[in-house]
């Protein structure tokens, strides 16, 4: 079993502890650190979903949209990657409708923060996520940057679903990822069917 | 805390249980390697600790070795490098401390020597060796300490020797420079001869003095005999007799005419100056016969020569007491020499004494101190009662079940330390105080 698989053997077992509580999820990933490993937990989390069938979006807050998914070999069909439009951040209530929009449109909804420490857009995103995933480098012990994100959580009343440490440099090289370059293009400010 | 936690903690903490694992594979080895060995056992009584083979306890009261020092003693280097030249360098040193077992038990009088080796004349030469090396070694420290003292002694010894032979030298030496010094009866002698001298001396003092007074008298004598030999000699003269007389007449009678006639008197100028030319004649006459000697005279010739005879007296009385003078004044000065040599030969012989008292005690002690060696050396403080003859080898099935029940406990213990450091690792560890934090669970790794 390659390092791959393994990866996603693990991100699929927790995509079912998942989906146990909540069958269409909108899952916020978040870190305390930059290097912990959200970009590709949360990809790899959607990955996880539209290989399980879900019609899954992929909100990245990041530069480089794509950067999680680097390293898989094949991504299904159903997964589409979305930059968040820039409003997002100073309007709840737009912030909201475009979650709805996103729950109406995909099955499933992996929100990878923007920001480490999180930013507005993203303390926006874990309010309105069904629950979080914390990523944490493996390791990395736990200091106060962990305690403070587990208060914003408790305080935004939003569910943890699990602790995941990553260890990262097993994948490949994310400039050998073709296939994202394919994929439709991520409508930006508003979301569209792919 | 099931199967899989142990199944766990071993396999995180391999180290700990491979640890463990080796050590008991090595005490299980060990054990069943003593029980493959021969074992020898010689044994050596142990004297009363008390006891001490001297009755000074100034001299002897440390010299025994401790009963509790043995063991020690018999496991020391000194006592195992001559065990190993007894075995013909067949072990080492650290070998031979190694196969040895030394023990004496609280009050216990005879001390077992173990000696074990895989062959078994090994073993029971070994113990024979460690047994008989002890035995000799330690009557050495007891008579070496007995060296010593008896060394100490000799040195001392021959200092007062030449001490002594110093001072009697320098005793003869003062008897050669003064042969009186040697003889007790020199100074009494002297003294004796002194009182003498001064004695005669003075006896011969007063007959000087007595003699002296003989010789005024007689002197006193000459004078008056030359007076009267003189008047003798001049009334012998009838020269001088007839100018006296005549010189006597004219005097008389010009004495005469004075006083009955003036100066005018015819014929007195010729009286007078017949009596001034007889008065020159009888001068003239008086100075011839006062040139005549005495000695013509026979009681001047007897008064001096008694006188002379008395001057001789007092002359070698004079003598005979210079004599005396000078006899006395060589005894005292032999008197006085002989003080203060008598004074300083006196000094060497208290010294000499002292030296002798000396010499005389340290002999003393010379001679104990080597009849105590002599003692401690046919008594000392151990002996052998007992030498190894045979070899006896251990169980060997006993060995083995304590061998495999060795590395069974060692495998437990392994186990368990590792069980603790799991269990304090995983209540320490980023995945509890995560799940703690966030109340969320931890998923296994992902790598990518």
């Amino acid at each position: 079993m390659s390092p791959n698989a393994v990866a996603l053997e693990a991100l699929r077992i927790l995509r079912v502890s998942i989906c146990a509580e909540n069958p269409l999820p909108v899952v916020f990933v978040a870190s305390v650190q930059a290097d912990d490993g959200r970009e590709r937990i949360g990809a790899g989390l959607a990955v996880s979903f539209a290989r399980g069938g879900f019609r899954t979006a992929l909100i990245d807050g990041t530069i480089s949209a794509a950067s999680g998914l680097a390293g898989y070999d094949r991504i299904p069909e159903s997964l589409q990657v979305i930059r968040p439009p820039s409003w997002v951040s100073n309007d709840l209530s737009r912030a909201k409708k475009f979650i709805s929009e996103l729950r109406e449109l995909f099955d499933a909804v992996v929100i990878v923060a923007s920001k480490s420490p999180l930013s507005e857009a993203d303390v926006q995103f874990a309010t309105l996520a069904d629950g979080a995933v914390v990523v944490m480098r493996e390791g990395r012990k736990v200091g106060a940057g962990d305690i403070s994100l587990s208060r914003l959580l408790r305080g935004v009343q939003t569910q943890v679903f699990g602790v995941v440490p990553f260890k990262p440099g097993t994948l490949p090289a994310r400039e050998k990822n073709d296939a994202l370059k394919s994929r439709p293009a991520v409508v930006h400010g508003t979301v569209s069917r792919a | 805390m099931d199967l899989k936690f142990f199944q766990r903690a071993a396999s995180r903490q391999w180290p700990i249980v491979a640890v463990s694992l080796v050590i008991g594979l090595l005490a299980a080895f060990f054990i069943m390697h003593r029980a493959h060995s021969y074992s020898a056992e010689a044994s050596v009584v142990l004297a009363d600790a008390n006891s001490t083979p001297s009755q000074s306890p100034s001299d002897a009261a440390h010299l025994s070795v401790q009963v509790v020092d043995l063991p020690a003693l018999a496991q020391s280097t000194a006592v195992l490098s001559r065990v190993a030249a007894d075995m013909h360098g067949t072990a080492t040193v650290d070998q031979i401390r190694q196969h040895l077992q030394v023990r004496v038990s609280q009050g216990a009088t005879i001390m077992p020597i173990v000696y074990r080796d895989l062959d078994p004349k090994t073993a029971v030469a070994g113990a024979n060796a460690v047994a008989d090396e002890l035995t000799s070694f330690d009557r050495e420290i007891v008579t070496s300490r007995f060296d010593s003292l008896i060394s100490d002694l000799r040195r001392q010894v021959g200092v007062r020797k030449v001490q002594l032979s110093s001072l009697d030298n320098a005793i003869s030496e003062a008897a050669i420079d003064n042969p009186l010094i040697d003889a007790k009866v020199g100074t009494e002698a002297l003294n004796a001869r002194i009182i003498d001298l001064r004695t005669k001396r003075d006896d011969t003092i007063a007959l000087m003095r007595g003699d002296q007074a003989g010789a005024t008298i007689l002197d006193k004598l000459v004078q008056d005999t030359r007076d009267l030999a003189r008047k003798e000699n001049g009334d012998s003269d009838p020269v001088y007799q007839d100018l006296r007389t005549q010189y006597a007449k004219d005097a008389a009678q010009l004495a005469r005419v004075k006083a009955t006639f003036s100066g005018s008197y015819p014929g007195l100028a010729e009286l007078i100056s017949q009596n001034i030319q007889e008065h020159q004649q009888l001068s003239q006459a008086q100075t011839r016969v006062n040139h005549i000697s005495p000695l013509s005279s026979k009681s001047y010739a007897d008064s001096l020569r008694e006188k002379l005879i008395a001057d001789a007296k007092v002359s070698s009385d004079k003598a005979q007491i210079d004599a005396y003078n000078a006899e006395l004044n060589a005894n005292t000065g032999n008197v006085a020499t002989m003080r203060s040599a008598n004074t300083s030969l006196s000094s060497l012989r208290r010294e000499r004494d002292v030296a002798n008292d000396a010499y005389t005690q340290l002999s003393d002690r010379l001679t104990k101190a080597l009849a105590d060696r002599a003692q401690a050396a046919s008594l000392g403080s151990i002996a052998v009662i007992d030498s190894a003859r045979t070899a006896e080898q251990g169980s060997f099935s006993t060995a083995r079940v304590i061998g495999i029940a060795c590395f069974v406990a060692a495998l437990w213990l392994g186990l368990g330390i590792a069980a603790v450091l799991e269990l304090i690792r995983e209540e320490n560890s980023t995945e509890k105080l995560a799940t703690d934090l966030y109340d969320a669970p931890v998923y296994a790794t992902v790598r990518g």
